[in-house]
């Protein structure tokens, strides 16, 4: 069963067609990854999926529920999808425990304790228990983003939508981030993610979706698309790709 | 913390405008509101945060032949008009002289009290003023909305005898007479009774005195209904010792 | 010299008085202006099209006229049409319905200067609007506020003897009464400019030390950071 059906999305800023009838399918356990081209449109797709930017027309179906009709309670269904942002978004006020904790506490009414609890366990599975007093200025990029993993996580969600998640970090932070990520993967988690890591793409991902000028080009298995593409296009921008960000 | 502090806020705004909205109409018992002006000895001022002075005392003895309560509204003289016509107070009385000018805007009662204009300079000073013409040779300072700072601008500064800057304005005499003893202004223009309370406290000499048979009035909205009453209570008390009582208490 | 300090103590308990009286108008003034500014400030960032531009005027409205002004409209204009408000509380209304205008300026600075994507990680973990403003930006917004908010408190305490307009009797009030029997004005001045002195002071230390107390790192509240 699909969790997540997106249906011919289409999204324009001004003048500027940026999704053109954009459809896929999401199946649990999918760990996607999206490239294409920057001002593809492949940010806004995926902020379409939790109606951070709703798309013009379309459907965005999650777990059964369209998202795009009227009077659907977004907040609930927000719940039931995590996103991961590429300039991490933590609250600023807030330390890494209480950044996890918070959306339990407020959004599901959680006692404190049980928050705690489970505010620990999400940053024991992202390696960072030790860091758990610490405010978002004191911690290092990939320290920050594996916190905004954290608190994705503790909602429990059935989809995790990662928005460039190591594009704002630096080199030698990239690893910490793109672990965490391949566990999740294999704990079986469904995943949606916008990224130019070629490795984790061809690693971690069953399905590679290359975008662009606001269409799906071509999707297939990472051994298809890198090895044997239907387009010219997709071969030449995974070539350059790779060169540029490492195929490994 | 800033919620709770928030909350709190609120909460007391909520309750302080709750109680005094109430309390505001429950004033209903026959309260008569009188306006003035403490900042002028000797007919009202203020002692130990008591209010004193001749008008002071008139008043008690208007509410106790009105068989009212008294309660006295201290504000800016300049204020007391207003708030007589915006039934902030019942009448106001604050050595007001009554004039054309004011009439025009308030009622009054029948005079209780006669002034003229005293011109004073430090005591031993060489100005001498045979002639109230005389004044035009020097700077003079009054208190702002007196009928001593109206005359000499209606009779000097606006029949360009005097310049606009020959005559200071002050909020109070306190400062006009203080900068007259600093040597800033050579004189000041001020009603023969107040000046005669500054005597005893700081060295001045009366060099002149325009007489003017001034009267001061208490004023009241126009049409209100306690004219009649007040102007009967006047009547007696201005024939009764205690009046005169009072007058010796405060003028020496 | 000596005659004038013991004359200031013994007018010290009058001064007090009236010192107790200017804080209070400084403190709910402040209080009504921050609940008000609030809510112009939120209204004017999310409100619909016309309530924005409502809020705008009154910002606009506000700001641009003399305090005086403003207390007397309240409490010798009002009367015109029916509403008689006592003099205290027309000062409190008067000063903390400018301070609103002020302080919401500060409050719009401050959530607009949080960055859109701390809304948005808001709603992603499912909060909805109300709770993404109280949970995220308000905590946020009064962080960035302090400063300007403890600078409109001491504008606001030093703008208190307006009030004496309105015959209430604050610090300054009860100086002038003491002037006009003592003749001593520079005194008695020179004494209630040294008390607004103290008082400024002693609140701009306390939220100094508030500030202090809530620091983030990240956010400079104090010198401290």
């Amino acid at each position: 069963m699909s969790l997540l059906q997106l249906k011919n999305i289409k999204k324009s800023f001004g003048s500027n067609q940026v999704l053109d009838g954009v459809s896929f399918d999401v199946t649990k356990g999918d760990v996607i990854v999206i490239i294409g081209p920057s001002g593809t449109g492949k940010s806004t797709l995926l902020r379409c999926v939790n109606m951070l930017n709703p798309p013009d027309s379309g459907n965005v179906i999650v777990d059964g529920t369209d998202l795009t009709q009227k009077g659907v309670n977004l907040s609930k269904e927000r719940q039931k999808i995590g996103m991961v942002f590429q300039h991490f978004a933590l609250f600023t006020h807030l330390r890494a425990i209480e950044n996890v904790a918070i959306g339990i506490k407020k959004v599901r009414k959680m006692n404190e304790k049980e928050a705690h609890e489970k505010a620990m366990y999400e940053l024991e599975r992202v390696g960072l228990a030790d860091h758990k007093d610490k405010y978002p200025a004191e911690l290092s990029g990939g320290q920050k983003q594996r916190v905004g993993i954290a608190r994705a996580l503790a909602m429990d969600p059935l989809l995790m939508l990662f928005d460039e998640p190591t594009s704002a970090l630096d080199p030698e932070l990239i690893g910490e981030v793109l672990t965490v990520m391949k566990n999740l993967a294999e704990e079986g988690m469904t995943m949606l993610c916008v990224t130019h890591e070629m490795g984790f793409a061809k690693s971690v991902s069953n399905e590679i979706i290359f975008m662009e000028e606001g269409n799906i080009v071509e999707m297939g298995s990472p051994k298809k698309m890198f090895e044997n593409p239907d387009h010219d296009r997709t071969q030449s921008f995974l070539h350059k790709i790779s060169e540029l960000y490492g195929g490994e | 913390m800033n919620k709770t502090l928030l909350k709190v806020g609120i909460v007391v705004v909520s309750l302080f405008l709750v109680f005094s909205l109430f309390s505001c109409g429950q004033k209903e018992k026959k309260v008569l509101k009188v306006g003035t002006n403490a900042e002028y000895p000797p007919f009202e001022f203020k002692e130990n945060d008591q209010f004193k002075g001749i008008d002071m005392e008139l008043a008690q003895l208007i509410a106790d032949k009105l068989n009212m309560e008294l309660k006295i509204h201290d504000m800016d003289f300049d204020s007391l008009i207003p708030a007589l016509n915006a039934n902030k107070v019942d009448v106001a009385m604050a050595a007001i002289t009554i004039t054309e000018d004011r009439k025009e805007q308030v009622a009054f009662s029948i005079p209780y009290y006669s002034v003229d204009q005293a011109i004073i300079a430090p005591e031993g000073t060489d100005i001498e003023i045979n002639e109230e013409g005389d004044l035009t040779e020097y700077t003079i300072g009054a208190q702002n909305g007196t009928t001593g700072q109206i005359y000499i601008d209606k009779n000097y500064v606006s029949e360009n005898k005097m310049k606009k800057n020959q005559l200071k304005k002050y909020p109070t005499n306190i400062e006009a007479i203080t900068d007259m003893l600093n040597g800033n202004i050579d004189l000041v223009i001020l009603d023969t009774s107040a000046a005669k309370g500054y005597k005893e406290m700081k060295p001045i000499s009366t060099v002149y005195t325009i007489k003017t048979g001034e009267k001061y009035g208490v004023a009241m909205p126009k049409n209100s209904p306690l004219k009649e009453k007040i102007d009967t209570a006047l009547k007696e008390i201005l024939k009764s010792d205690q009046w005169t009582n009072i007058l010796n208490k405060y003028i020496k | 010299m000596l005659d004038s300090i013991v004359f200031v103590f013994e007018n010290m308990p009058l001064l007090l008085k009236g010192a107790l009286v200017a804080v209070e108008i400084t403190v709910l003034s402040i209080l009504l202006g921050m609940v008000v500014g609030l809510l112009v400030a939120i209204l004017r960032l999310y409100g619909p099209k016309p309530i924005q531009k409502f809020m705008k005027l009154y910002e606009w409205v506000l700001r641009g006229l003399p305090i005086l002004v403003i207390l007397f409209i309240i409490y010798f204009g009002l009367p015109s049409v029916g509403l008689n408000i006592p003099a205290f509380i027309s000062a409190v209304l008067g000063l903390g319905l400018r301070s609103s205008a002020y302080q919401a300026q500060i409050y719009r600075g401050a959530i607009q200067s949080i960055g859109v994507e701390q809304v948005e990680a808001g709603l992603s973990i499912g909060m909805n609007r109300t709770k993404t403003m109280l949970y995220v930006i308000v905590p946020q917004a009064i962080r960035l506020s302090l400063p300007g908010f403890t600078n409109e408190f001491t504008i606001v305490l030093k703008d208190s003897p307006l009030a004496y307009a309105l015959g209430i009797a604050e610090l300054l009030k009860q100086g002038r009464n003491i002037i006009v029997t003592s003749f001593k004005p520079f005194t008695i001045y020179l004494t209630c400019a040294i008390i607004y002195f103290l008082l400024f002071h002693f609140f701009y230390y306390l939220f100094r030390k508030i500030a202090e107390k809530y620091e983030v790192p990240g956010y400079i509240m104090s010198k401290k950071s």
